[in-house]
Formats: C-alpha cells, sequence, structure tokens
C-alpha cells in the first residue's frame, strides 16, 4: 500500500528580508515590483513511499531534507505539485517544539499528545507506557525548563512513538541522546516497523541510516538526486563529500528509479 | 466553512489542552495567581471613579458612579484585553506553529477562552457590586446572554484578523493599541451615550462596542431594553466580521509556517 505520494513538488522560500512593515508592502505595492529574494528549497521532487518502508533521508545542510518533512507533515504547503499522505502521522520535527517550560511533564505528556492529534482519553490510557519508556519518572511533576535536552527528547520521542501512528516522521532530533537512548528508540521504531508503520527520518549520521533503513533518499540543494539501498547511497553520499562535484543536480543519478521505488 | 468546523471540532481536546496551558502559564509564578482577574478591573475601576466620578462629575443617571463606571469596564476590559494578548497568539508560538500541524485558529481561539475566564470573574464582581448597592434588577436580565453571544463573535473575529495581521505585518502590534484606545473612548465606558450630541449619534451608533455597552447598561443598571436598531446591527457587523475574519484567516494559515 502506498503511504506516501509526492508529484513534483517544488517548495519556495523568501529570503533576506521579509516585508513585514507596511511601509514596505506599501512601497513593493507602488512600485508594482517585488523586492523579495527567493530560494528554492525543493525542486521537482516525485516519490512514492510503501507502507513498512523507513525511508532515511540524507544529505548536506540546506539539501531541502528538513523542508520536505515540513511539507510531508502539513506544516506548510508546497509551491507547486501534489502531496499525499495516507493515515495518521506523527512528526517530531524540531527538539521540544510541542512542549512549554512552565509545565511539568505530566502536563506536556497531554498538550504533546493533543498536538500530535491525540485524544486526551488516548494519552491517559497511553500514559504509563510513555513514561516509562522515557525513563523521567522521578521527574514527572517537574517543569520541563529543568530538564537537560536529551531528557526532553526521550519525553517528545517516547508521546510520538506510542501514539499509533501509520507514518512517524523525525527530523534529526536523535543526535541529542545518548547513545543507550538513541539505540532504544532504533529498537522501538524498528518494533513499530515490525508492526507495519512506516516511517521517514533524516539524519547526518549515515550508518543509522545504513543499518536501520530499508531505503535511502540523497537530496543536494533541493533535487533528489539518488534513491535506493542504504548502504549504496550512503557510500555515495560519504563519496561526494570529498569530491562535491561527483553529482551533478541538475540531470540527478539514480541508484534505481526514481518515484518507482517498492 | 463546515469542513473548519469538522477539523477544529476533531481538536477539541488540543484547544482545551492549550487553554489550560495559557491559564496555567499565566498565573504560573505570580505571588497572587487568579486573584488577578479580579484586582485588575478593580484597580481600574477605583482610578477611573477619581476621574471621571470625582473630577469630571460625568452624569450617571442617579446609578452609583462605580456601579455605572464597572457596568461599561467590564465588558470592554474583556474585547480590548482578548485582542490584545490574541495579537501576540501565533507569534508568540512560532515553534509550535512550524513544527505542529493543527488547526491554527486554536492559538487565537485559546486566548479568547482564556479571557472569559477572566469576564467571569469580572461579571462576578459586577454582580457583587450591583448586591452592595441594592441596586434592583428585573426581568430585562434576559437580553445580557445575548448582548454576551454577540461581544464574543465580534471578539473573536477580531482577535482571529488581528492574530494573522501580526504575522505578516509587525506594524500591527503598534496599530492595536492604538485602535484599542480609539474603541475606548468611543465607546460609552466612562461616560452616559446621552452625552453624545444627538447629531453625531448614528455615526456613534455604526461602533458595535457602543451599542452594547450602552445595552449592558440600560438591561442590568436600568431595568429598560435598549433600543433594538443598534444592536441588530452590532449583531450583524459581528457575524459578518466573524465569517470573513475566518475565512480569512484559514485562507492564509498555510504561509504562517513560512512567514514567522
Amino acid at each position: 500500500m502506498q503511504m506516501i505520494l509526492i508529484q513534483e513538488v517544488s517548495k519556495r522560500y523568501q529570503v533576506g528580508k521579509l516585508t513585514t512593515s507596511l511601509k514596505e508592502a506599501a512601497a513593493g505595492w507602488l512600485s508594482g515590483r517585488q523586492a523579495a529574494r527567493w530560494v528554492w528549497a525543493l525542486r521537482d521532487v516525485n516519490l512514492s513511499v510503501n507502507a513498512g518502508e523507513a525511508v532515511g533521508i540524507i544529505g548536506h545542510n540546506g539539501a531541502g531534507k528538513s523542508t520536505l518533512l515540513r511539507l510531508l507533515a502539513r506544516v506548510s504547503k508546497p509551491t507547486t505539485g501534489r502531496i499525499e499522505t495516507k493515515g495518521r502521522m506523527a512528526a517530531l520535527l524540531e527538539l521540544g517544539a510541542g512542549f512549554h517550560p512552565d509545565l511539568t511533564g505530566r502536563e506536556n505528556i497531554f498538550l504533546n499528545g493533543t498536538l500530535l492529534g491525540l485524544t486526551r482519553t488516548e494519552i491517559s490510557k497511553r500514559f504509563d507506557e510513555i513514561v516509562a519508556f522515557s525513563e523521567v519518572e522521578s521527574f514527572i511533576d517537574t517543569p520541563v525548563k529543568h530538564f537537560s535536552s536529551g531528557m526532553t527528547l526521550r519525553l517528545s520521542f517516547a508521546v510520538a512513538a506510542h501514539l499509533n501512528c501509520d507514518l512517524l516522521l523525525i527530523d534529526e532530533v536523535l543526535a541529542v541522546g545518548d547513545p543507550s537512548f538513541a539505540d532504544k528508540c532504533l529498537m522501538r521504531m524498528q518494533h513499530l516497523r515490525d508492526q507495519g508503520m512506516t516511517i521517514v527520518l533524516t539524519s547526518h549520521n549515515l550508518r543509522t541510516v545504513a543499518s536501520f533503513c530499508s531505503r535511502a533518499l540523497l537530496f543536494r540543494g533541493g533535487c533528489l538526486v539518488a534513491d535506493g539501498q542504504p548502504a549504496e547511497i550512503v557510500g555515495l553520499c560519504e563519496n561526494s563529500t570529498s569530491r562535491s562535484e561527483a553529482i551533478d543536480p541538475r540531470h540527478g543519478w539514480r541508484a534505481r528509479g526514481v518515484g518507482a521505488a517498492g | 466553512m463546515t469542513e473548519y468546523w469538522r477539523s477544529l471540532f476533531k481538536s477539541r481536546d488540543l484547544l482545551y489542552t492549550w487553554t489550560l496551558r495559557e491559564l496555567k502559564v499565566r498565573y504560573a509564578g505570580s505571588l497572587l495567581g487568579l486573584a488577578w482577574a479580579l484586582l485588575y478591573p478593580l484597580a481600574l475601576l477605583l482610578v477611573s471613579m477619581m476621574i471621571f466620578a470625582w473630577f469630571l462629575r460625568v452624569p450617571t443617571s442617579g446609578v452609583p458612579a462605580a456601579l455605572f463606571l464597572y457596568c461599561g469596564l467590564a465588558p470592554w476590559l474583556f474585547s480590548s484585553n482578548t485582542i490584545q494578548s490574541s495579537a501576540f497568539a501565533l507569534f508568540a508560538n512560532l515553534q509550535l506553529v512550524k513544527n505542529a500541524s493543527f488547526p491554527r485558529e486554536i492559538l487565537p481561539l485559546a486566548t479568547v477562552l482564556v479571557g472569559a475566564v477572566d469576564l467571569a470573574v469580572s461579571a462576578a464582581l459586577l454582580a457583587g457590586l450591583v448586591f452592595y448597592y441594592r441596586c434592583p434588577v428585573g426581568s430585562t436580565l434576559l437580553l445580557v446572554p445575548v448582548l454576551v453571544v454577540i461581544q464574543l463573535v465580534l471578539t473573536l473575529a477580531l482577535c482571529l484578523f488581528v492574530s494573522a495581521a501580526l504575522v505578516f505585518y509587525r506594524d500591527v502590534r503598534f496599530l492595536v493599541p492604538i485602535a484599542l484606545q480609539f474603541g475606548l473612548y468611543l465607546s460609552p465606558v466612562f461616560y452616559p451615550i446621552d452625552v453624545v450630541p444627538l447629531r453625531g449619534r448614528f455615526w456613534y451608533l455604526l461602533n458595535p462596542f457602543a451599542a452594547l455597552i450602552d445595552g449592558y447598561r440600560h438591561v442590568i443598571l436600568f431595568r429598560t431594553w435598549p433600543a433594538w436598531q443598534p444592536l441588530v446591527w452590532a449583531a450583524v457587523v459581528s457575524v459578518v466580521a466573524l465569517v470573513a475574519s475566518y475565512e480569512h484567516f484559514k485562507r492564509v494559515e498555510w504561509e504562517f509556517a513560512d512567514r514567522i
């Protein structure tokens, strides 16, 4: 079953000075030109992901990895093209984004859970499980501002990982945790995958991608330049780090037919 | 429109949790906590009594000045404070808007609900004053819920508009307080509507807040029914404003994450 379908998706952002004052807006309007500079964060991406796949997205900073995840998470809309996702989705895009520092861990679990689309009853049912997984029991009634970033990660991953969702999106956040918790997260994700969940994650940790994912995507300059077996793509990425001209983003380099995967 | 309502209804637990969060965070760390919801209008009542009842001797149609002033102040403060704080509802929560997908109107809506808690507290204070001054009340009180609903609709409409506008134009943070000052002085908060010259009365009552505040005084303090034309006008303006600003909000909603 197809979980994600991305067709000819491009995303453009305004960069530099944003027109956020009325004066500039009026000036731009009167002179009939837009002073804005635009940059394409994603260019013409085509992709389809099937249920049960674990897709790792790799690429340098600014390659478009996070933008793609934001679009998938429906936080923002593509400038052109179409994105379809099926089923319930949970996204961990930025560490602690759904947390409030003045609230306790307990209150934040409810806040974070409802943000991800759960009802309060559902969260209550899974509450103990979430707390047990996060291993922060003794701090659960402490305001989150006293948490370390690792503890915040534990809690936010624990909430997302106990959602019973069909699609999990994770943007780089696992890098913050200690190695043993990162392993625990990977094991949990493996378990979720075995139950049929589809996972899309971005990472700079090529080893994680190579060992955990069933498929890897390499992005460069907003383009999907390679799609295929993790070992192959990771090798490609490592090579291209030394010889950055190895892949021409305009022509692309495909280990497997893009869009026809699975 | 129905589609929006459906997605909002689906996220009702988030609305509840977020409103609870706003309430907790607002009073967290303050010594007097929720008592501020009472102390704030009381302080404003004191200073306005000094100026308008003692210095200026504003006519109050035989009603005790404290009662007269507070009956205008309480509803105005609700709208004014809510609009002011909802301006930042999206802007102050950019982390959330950038990283989670949910109906964005929940954020300004929660500030209105938090304001409604304050409104309940200050309504209790008003009831206390009515009781204290032994002000007789009558069946005209039945109109109060209607007035409250109209005011809620109008306030929500303005909150949605202002919160979205601030994301696009930072100037809005300066324009909102100015507009609210205009609203305060162009509504019969500190004076009775009778002092407005008859020639200008029609234009004055085009301000829906003027009709509402005058309406509250009529039904709570004077036991008379207010003129219906300005109130019907206020109701129509409020509903049209809410539909228009909600529609606008949902149309630009997708740009918030990219703009902030």
